[in-house]
């Protein structure tokens, strides 16, 4: 992993190399990858992939040139290629809000993350989950440990660097009827790892969904543990994007201020929840600030950019997005790269327990998460998806019968309008933290028969 | 290279494999996009690196890295990922046997899109951008082009070493006329940073983004003030464009073999089809349905010389008139049901490891002419410009939303348009409701360059050729009465 000497020292090489005003992100990702399937090890990957990123300014003109190669002669190149770009170039539109001098805290670590799950560590805690299954049941998923650094210096000798470790498990255990179950954690410190727990969820789930039944479309009652809401949120979060906000492809479009969802719907983007993932600078080297998005259902603030604070006679709200190829996006492009995105979502819990909501259910469906969702509509919140691994008919109270999944197909802002119950419990799925809610009137709009 | 990968080939013997490969790659790319006439973002990006795939006693292990100088490290990495996977491996991997290969590959390119300017580019996207900004109406543009370079060394243990290149390139246009009332995106030719292809500069110049820009700005605006698509059971026409995305999703996906044999159960899903649905022939779709895996075809996305482990590309029946035939698989996979791979196993660069992927997933074309579709029509609609899709984790429910539906009444297109048509089904049902195919005058090659799938998250770029093609009751709207 580049530590922050050797990263300051790319920094300063590529802003004396090139002849412009320089902007440079740089990102190490290590990932630490067992994957099983069928109950056994499927694919077992180690990886490392730097990637230096440099954009060059001039006047309106913007160029972005990147690599992993950071030797110094291909730094050379790197920086004579984006300086050639911007040569060339007929005059550009980029206008950016300035970036000032802001201190930004260290990220925290924990070490012992890394020296728990070596490739050993992690076969070894799959294997005592799987050890657990009866005959009848496998499972698949992930043990994953990713070591993320981004470092940030620009041309005024600003300079920024994060790094942290965090694990990921999943599983889906698998009846051979085919019925599924799904759990899943994260975690930033080692004390939070709880892969079995994780795994027991997915089991019982499994065990719960053998004979399901097919469950006719219509509106529903629906209780969504936390991964579904999670899922769901994703699309409120992409309305929020400052580029999609501002161009009119979003259900916030000239909405700040209205009351778009429930009373009891509050969304913020909130970095310094620890129980979220932090990095405390975003990719132009702002720093993150926590934000109330959604207010008991007023659309409260979206997410900029620099670029598109600028155009909005804002200022940026230090979520800016860098180079595609350094998230995990998978176009390898710049599809969301502008305008920023809310990453460390945290909702607003309730005073109900899960157990509580299925009780006061007269008629509804729980679902465990989500498949293969997507918006139908960006401008209406219409989404589409499926539920999975886990979706239960509940009546009179109780949990009457496993189902076949269903397809939703429904506006966010209805579906957070019609909450009407949160569990106090919150739990973290990737850099979320949600809790569990039941919303009324939730439309499934087909089946699988 | 030969000599430093075949040494490196026989350290890891050496250090106790039974077999190994690697993969070493140089990716560039480079995107150009605008945005209502103002140039968004030049990128350009170059990755280097190599993965190394070790096998030990039934077991895998993967690593990969950019540091040239220590790839014995690397591949003592590997060896020890393999070690540690045979902690829980109670099926060993074994990989069905190929030909030694010494060959080379590249990409049929006329005009190098990497030598093309810069300035060239911005003024072909420029052009489009202000016939579509001069559109009354439209509130927003954009437009962009993508290009691909790869050089790929394959090597492996047995003696197999192949060097190819490819070459990618592709554009699209985008046009936005947002009111109070919403706002409806027409793109040409497809949504989603358009179409591309295995090929040159040539082929973006194929597509004459310029000459549609104008057609699809005054749609967008048209279909802000359309009526909404009506709900109900309709006959459609989809045209390839959206044939790309009803192929990829609901028979390519469910026909990979690894889906099928629960690999990918936790992430992407697996499949409603059974290992065992290959001796029955299970009836997939209509007889019009007959659809190949063809990594051999001109300019598809999923072409190539050879596959991520060095087996020679093929074209496989996949549906033989609406009847399972095979699948998409891999050395390990195929084996496990009593076949050889057929070149299907690909990597997303040289950081991961190779899984079963589709090439070009083509459906076939038939023997209608485009108005004998329509003419077979009393009430339907054609379809185009995929806006939204979705479908469930055996690919058994899919919904799909297009930009623009157009309506077909006795037999004739009446000129009205629709917005926001949504139409769902469940695939077998669906494809056997496919009645009419368009001939190979209306079939071409499209693909999606956004394929994902696999855990570590890998993107494939992936082809699909059709013809227009009619589909029978199709669920049109979301209506969830019944
Ligand atoms: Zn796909």
């Amino acid at each position: 992993m580049l530590d922050k000497n050797r990263t300051r020292e790319i920094v300063e090489k590529l802003v004396s190399y090139t002849g412009n005003y320089a902007v440079v992100n740089i990102y190490d990702n290590g990932e630490r990858l067992s994957k099983f399937a069928n109950s056994q090890i499927v694919h077992n990957v180690e990886t490392e992939d730097v990637l230096v990123v440099l954009t060059v300014y001039s006047g309106k003109k913007e160029a972005t040139c990147s690599a992993n190669l950071y030797d110094d002669e291909s730094l050379k190149q790197l920086a004579a290629k984006a300086d050639g770009i911007l040569d060339l170039m007929p005059e550009g539109a980029c206008e950016r809000f300035p970036l000032g001098e802001e201190a930004v805290p260290e990220s925290r670590n924990d070490s012992r993350l890394a020296e728990t799950f070596d490739v050993e560590g992690r076969v070894g805690a799959i294997r005592r989950c799987v050890e657990t299954l009866e005959a009848g049941f496998s499972a698949a998923g992930i043990f994953a440990l990713y070591k993320n650094m981004h470092a940030f210096g620009n041309s005024d000798g600003v300079f920024h660097y994060h790094y942290a470790d965090y694990v990921h498990f999943d599983t889906t255990v698998t009846h051979e009827s085919g019925a599924t179950g799904y759990g899943g954690m994260t975690a930033t410190r080692l004390e939070d790892c709880d892969a079995e727990g994780a795994f027991k969820a997915a089991y019982d789930k499994a065990r719960a969904a053998v004979n399901p039944v097919y469950a006719e479309v219509g509106a529903y009652t629906v209780i969504l543990e936390p991964a579904a809401v999670d899922g769901l949120l994703r699309f409120v979060a992409t309305g929020l994007n400052g580029d999609n906000f501002l161009s009119g492809m979003s259900y916030a479009s000239g909405r700040l201020g209205q009351k778009l969802f429930g009373e009891n719907f509050t969304l913020r983007d909130d970095v310094n929840n620890p129980e979220t993932i932090q990095c405390f600078f975003d990719a132009e080297g702002r720093r993150r600030t926590s934000i109330t998005l959604i207010e008991n259902g007023t659309l409260e603030q979206v997410v900029h950019d620099g670029k598109t604070a600028f155009r909005a006679g804002v200022r940026p709200t230090g979520h800016a997005l860098g180079s595609a190829r350094g998230s995990s996006h998978p176009a390898n492009m710049v599809f969301y790269a502008s305008g920023g995105y809310p990453i460390n979502l945290v909702m607003d819990g309730g005073d109900s327990t899960l157990e509580e909501m299925i009780a006061s259910t007269k008629k509804g469906i729980l679902v465990t998460h989500f498949h293969y969702m997507n918006y139908v509509d960006p401008v209406t919140a219409q989404v589409t998806g499926l539920t999975r691994d886990g979706t239960f008919l509940i009546e009179d109270g109780k949990i009457k019968a496993p189902i076949h999944n269903m397809r939703f197909t429904e506006s966010m802002l209805d579906a957070f309008s019609n909450i009407s119950a949160l569990s106090r419990r919150r739990e973290r799925f990737g850099t979320s933290l949600v809790p569990a809610v039941k919303i009324e009137n939730f439309h499934f709009t087909s089946g699988q028969k | 290279m030969r000599e430093r990968l075949a040494e490196l080939m026989a350290y890891c013997l050496r250090l106790g494999a039974d077999c190994a490969d690697i993969r070493v790659k140089t990716i560039d790319t480079e995107s150009v996009s605008l945005e209502n006439s103002e140039i968004r973002g030049i990128n350009s990006d170059r990755s280097v690196g190599y993965g190394i795939r070790v096998f030990l006693d039934g077991s895998a292990g993967f690593a990969a890295a950019s540091d040239f100088d220590s790839m014995e490290k690397t591949a003592e990495r590997a060896f020890k990922i393999a070690k540690a996977s045979g902690m829980l491996q109670t099926r060993k991997i074994a990989l069905t046997p190929k030909p030694v290969v010494v060959d080379d590959y590249a990409t049929p390119v006329e005009i190098d899109p990497f030598t093309v300017p810069m300035s060239e580019k911005i003024a072909l996207l420029m052009a489009c951008e202000e016939a579509m900004g001069a559109v009354p109406g439209v509130t927003q543009t954009s437009s962009s082009m993508d290009f691909r370079r790869e050089d790929v060394v394959y090597c492996d243990s047995d003696g197999s070493y192949i060097t190819q290149k490819f070459c990618q390139s592709g554009g699209g246009i985008s046009a936005t006329a947002a009111g109070e009332h919403g706002a409806e995106a027409r793109s040409y030719p497809c949504a989603n940073r358009g179409a591309h292809a295995r090929a040159g500069y040539e082929y973006l110049l194929s597509l004459r983004l310029k000459e549609h820009a104008e057609e699809i700005a005054r749609e967008s605006v048209q279909l802000l003030n359309a009526p909404e698509c009506p709900t109900g059971v309709y006959d459609l026409i989809l045209d390839p464009g959206q044939m790309t995305m009803q192929i990829h999703e609901s028979i390519g996906h469910p026909t990979e073999l690894d889906r099928v044999l629960g690999y990918e159960a936790a992430y992407a899903g697996t499949s409603f089809v059974r290992a065992g649905d290959l001796r029955d022939g299970l009836a997939y779709g209509s007889p019009q349905v007959t659809v190949v895996a063809d990594a051999t075809v001109p300019g598809g996305l999923g072409t190539f010389g050879y596959d991520d482990e060095g087996v020679k590309a093929a074209s496989t029946l996949l549906l033989d008139k609406g009847r399972l035939k095979n699948f998409t698989t891999s050395r390990d996979t195929a084996g496990q049901i009593g076949l050889l791979s057929n070149g299907a196993c690909l990597a997303d660069g040289w950081r991961h490891a190779p899984l079963v992927r589709m090439t070009n997933i083509n459906l076939l074309p038939g023997a209608y002419e485009l108005d004998e579709l329509i003419a077979g029509i009393e009430d339907g609609l054609m379809l185009s410009g995929t806006k939204s899709w979705s479908i469930d984790d055996k690919r058994i429910n899919f919904q799909f939303a297009c930009e623009i539906a157009c309506e077909i009444k006795n037999g004739k297109r009446t000129g009205r348009i629709f917005k926001n048509a949504i139409y769902s089904g469940i695939t077998t049902q669906f494809w056997a409701n496919c009645d009419g195919v368009a001939n190979e005058k209306y079939w071409s090659m499209g693909g999606t360059p956004f394929c994902g799938k696999g855990q570590p998250d890998q993107t494939a770029r992936v082809g699909h050729g059709s013809s227009p093609t009619r589909f029978r009751k199709v669920k049109v709207g979301v209506g969830d009465a019944g």
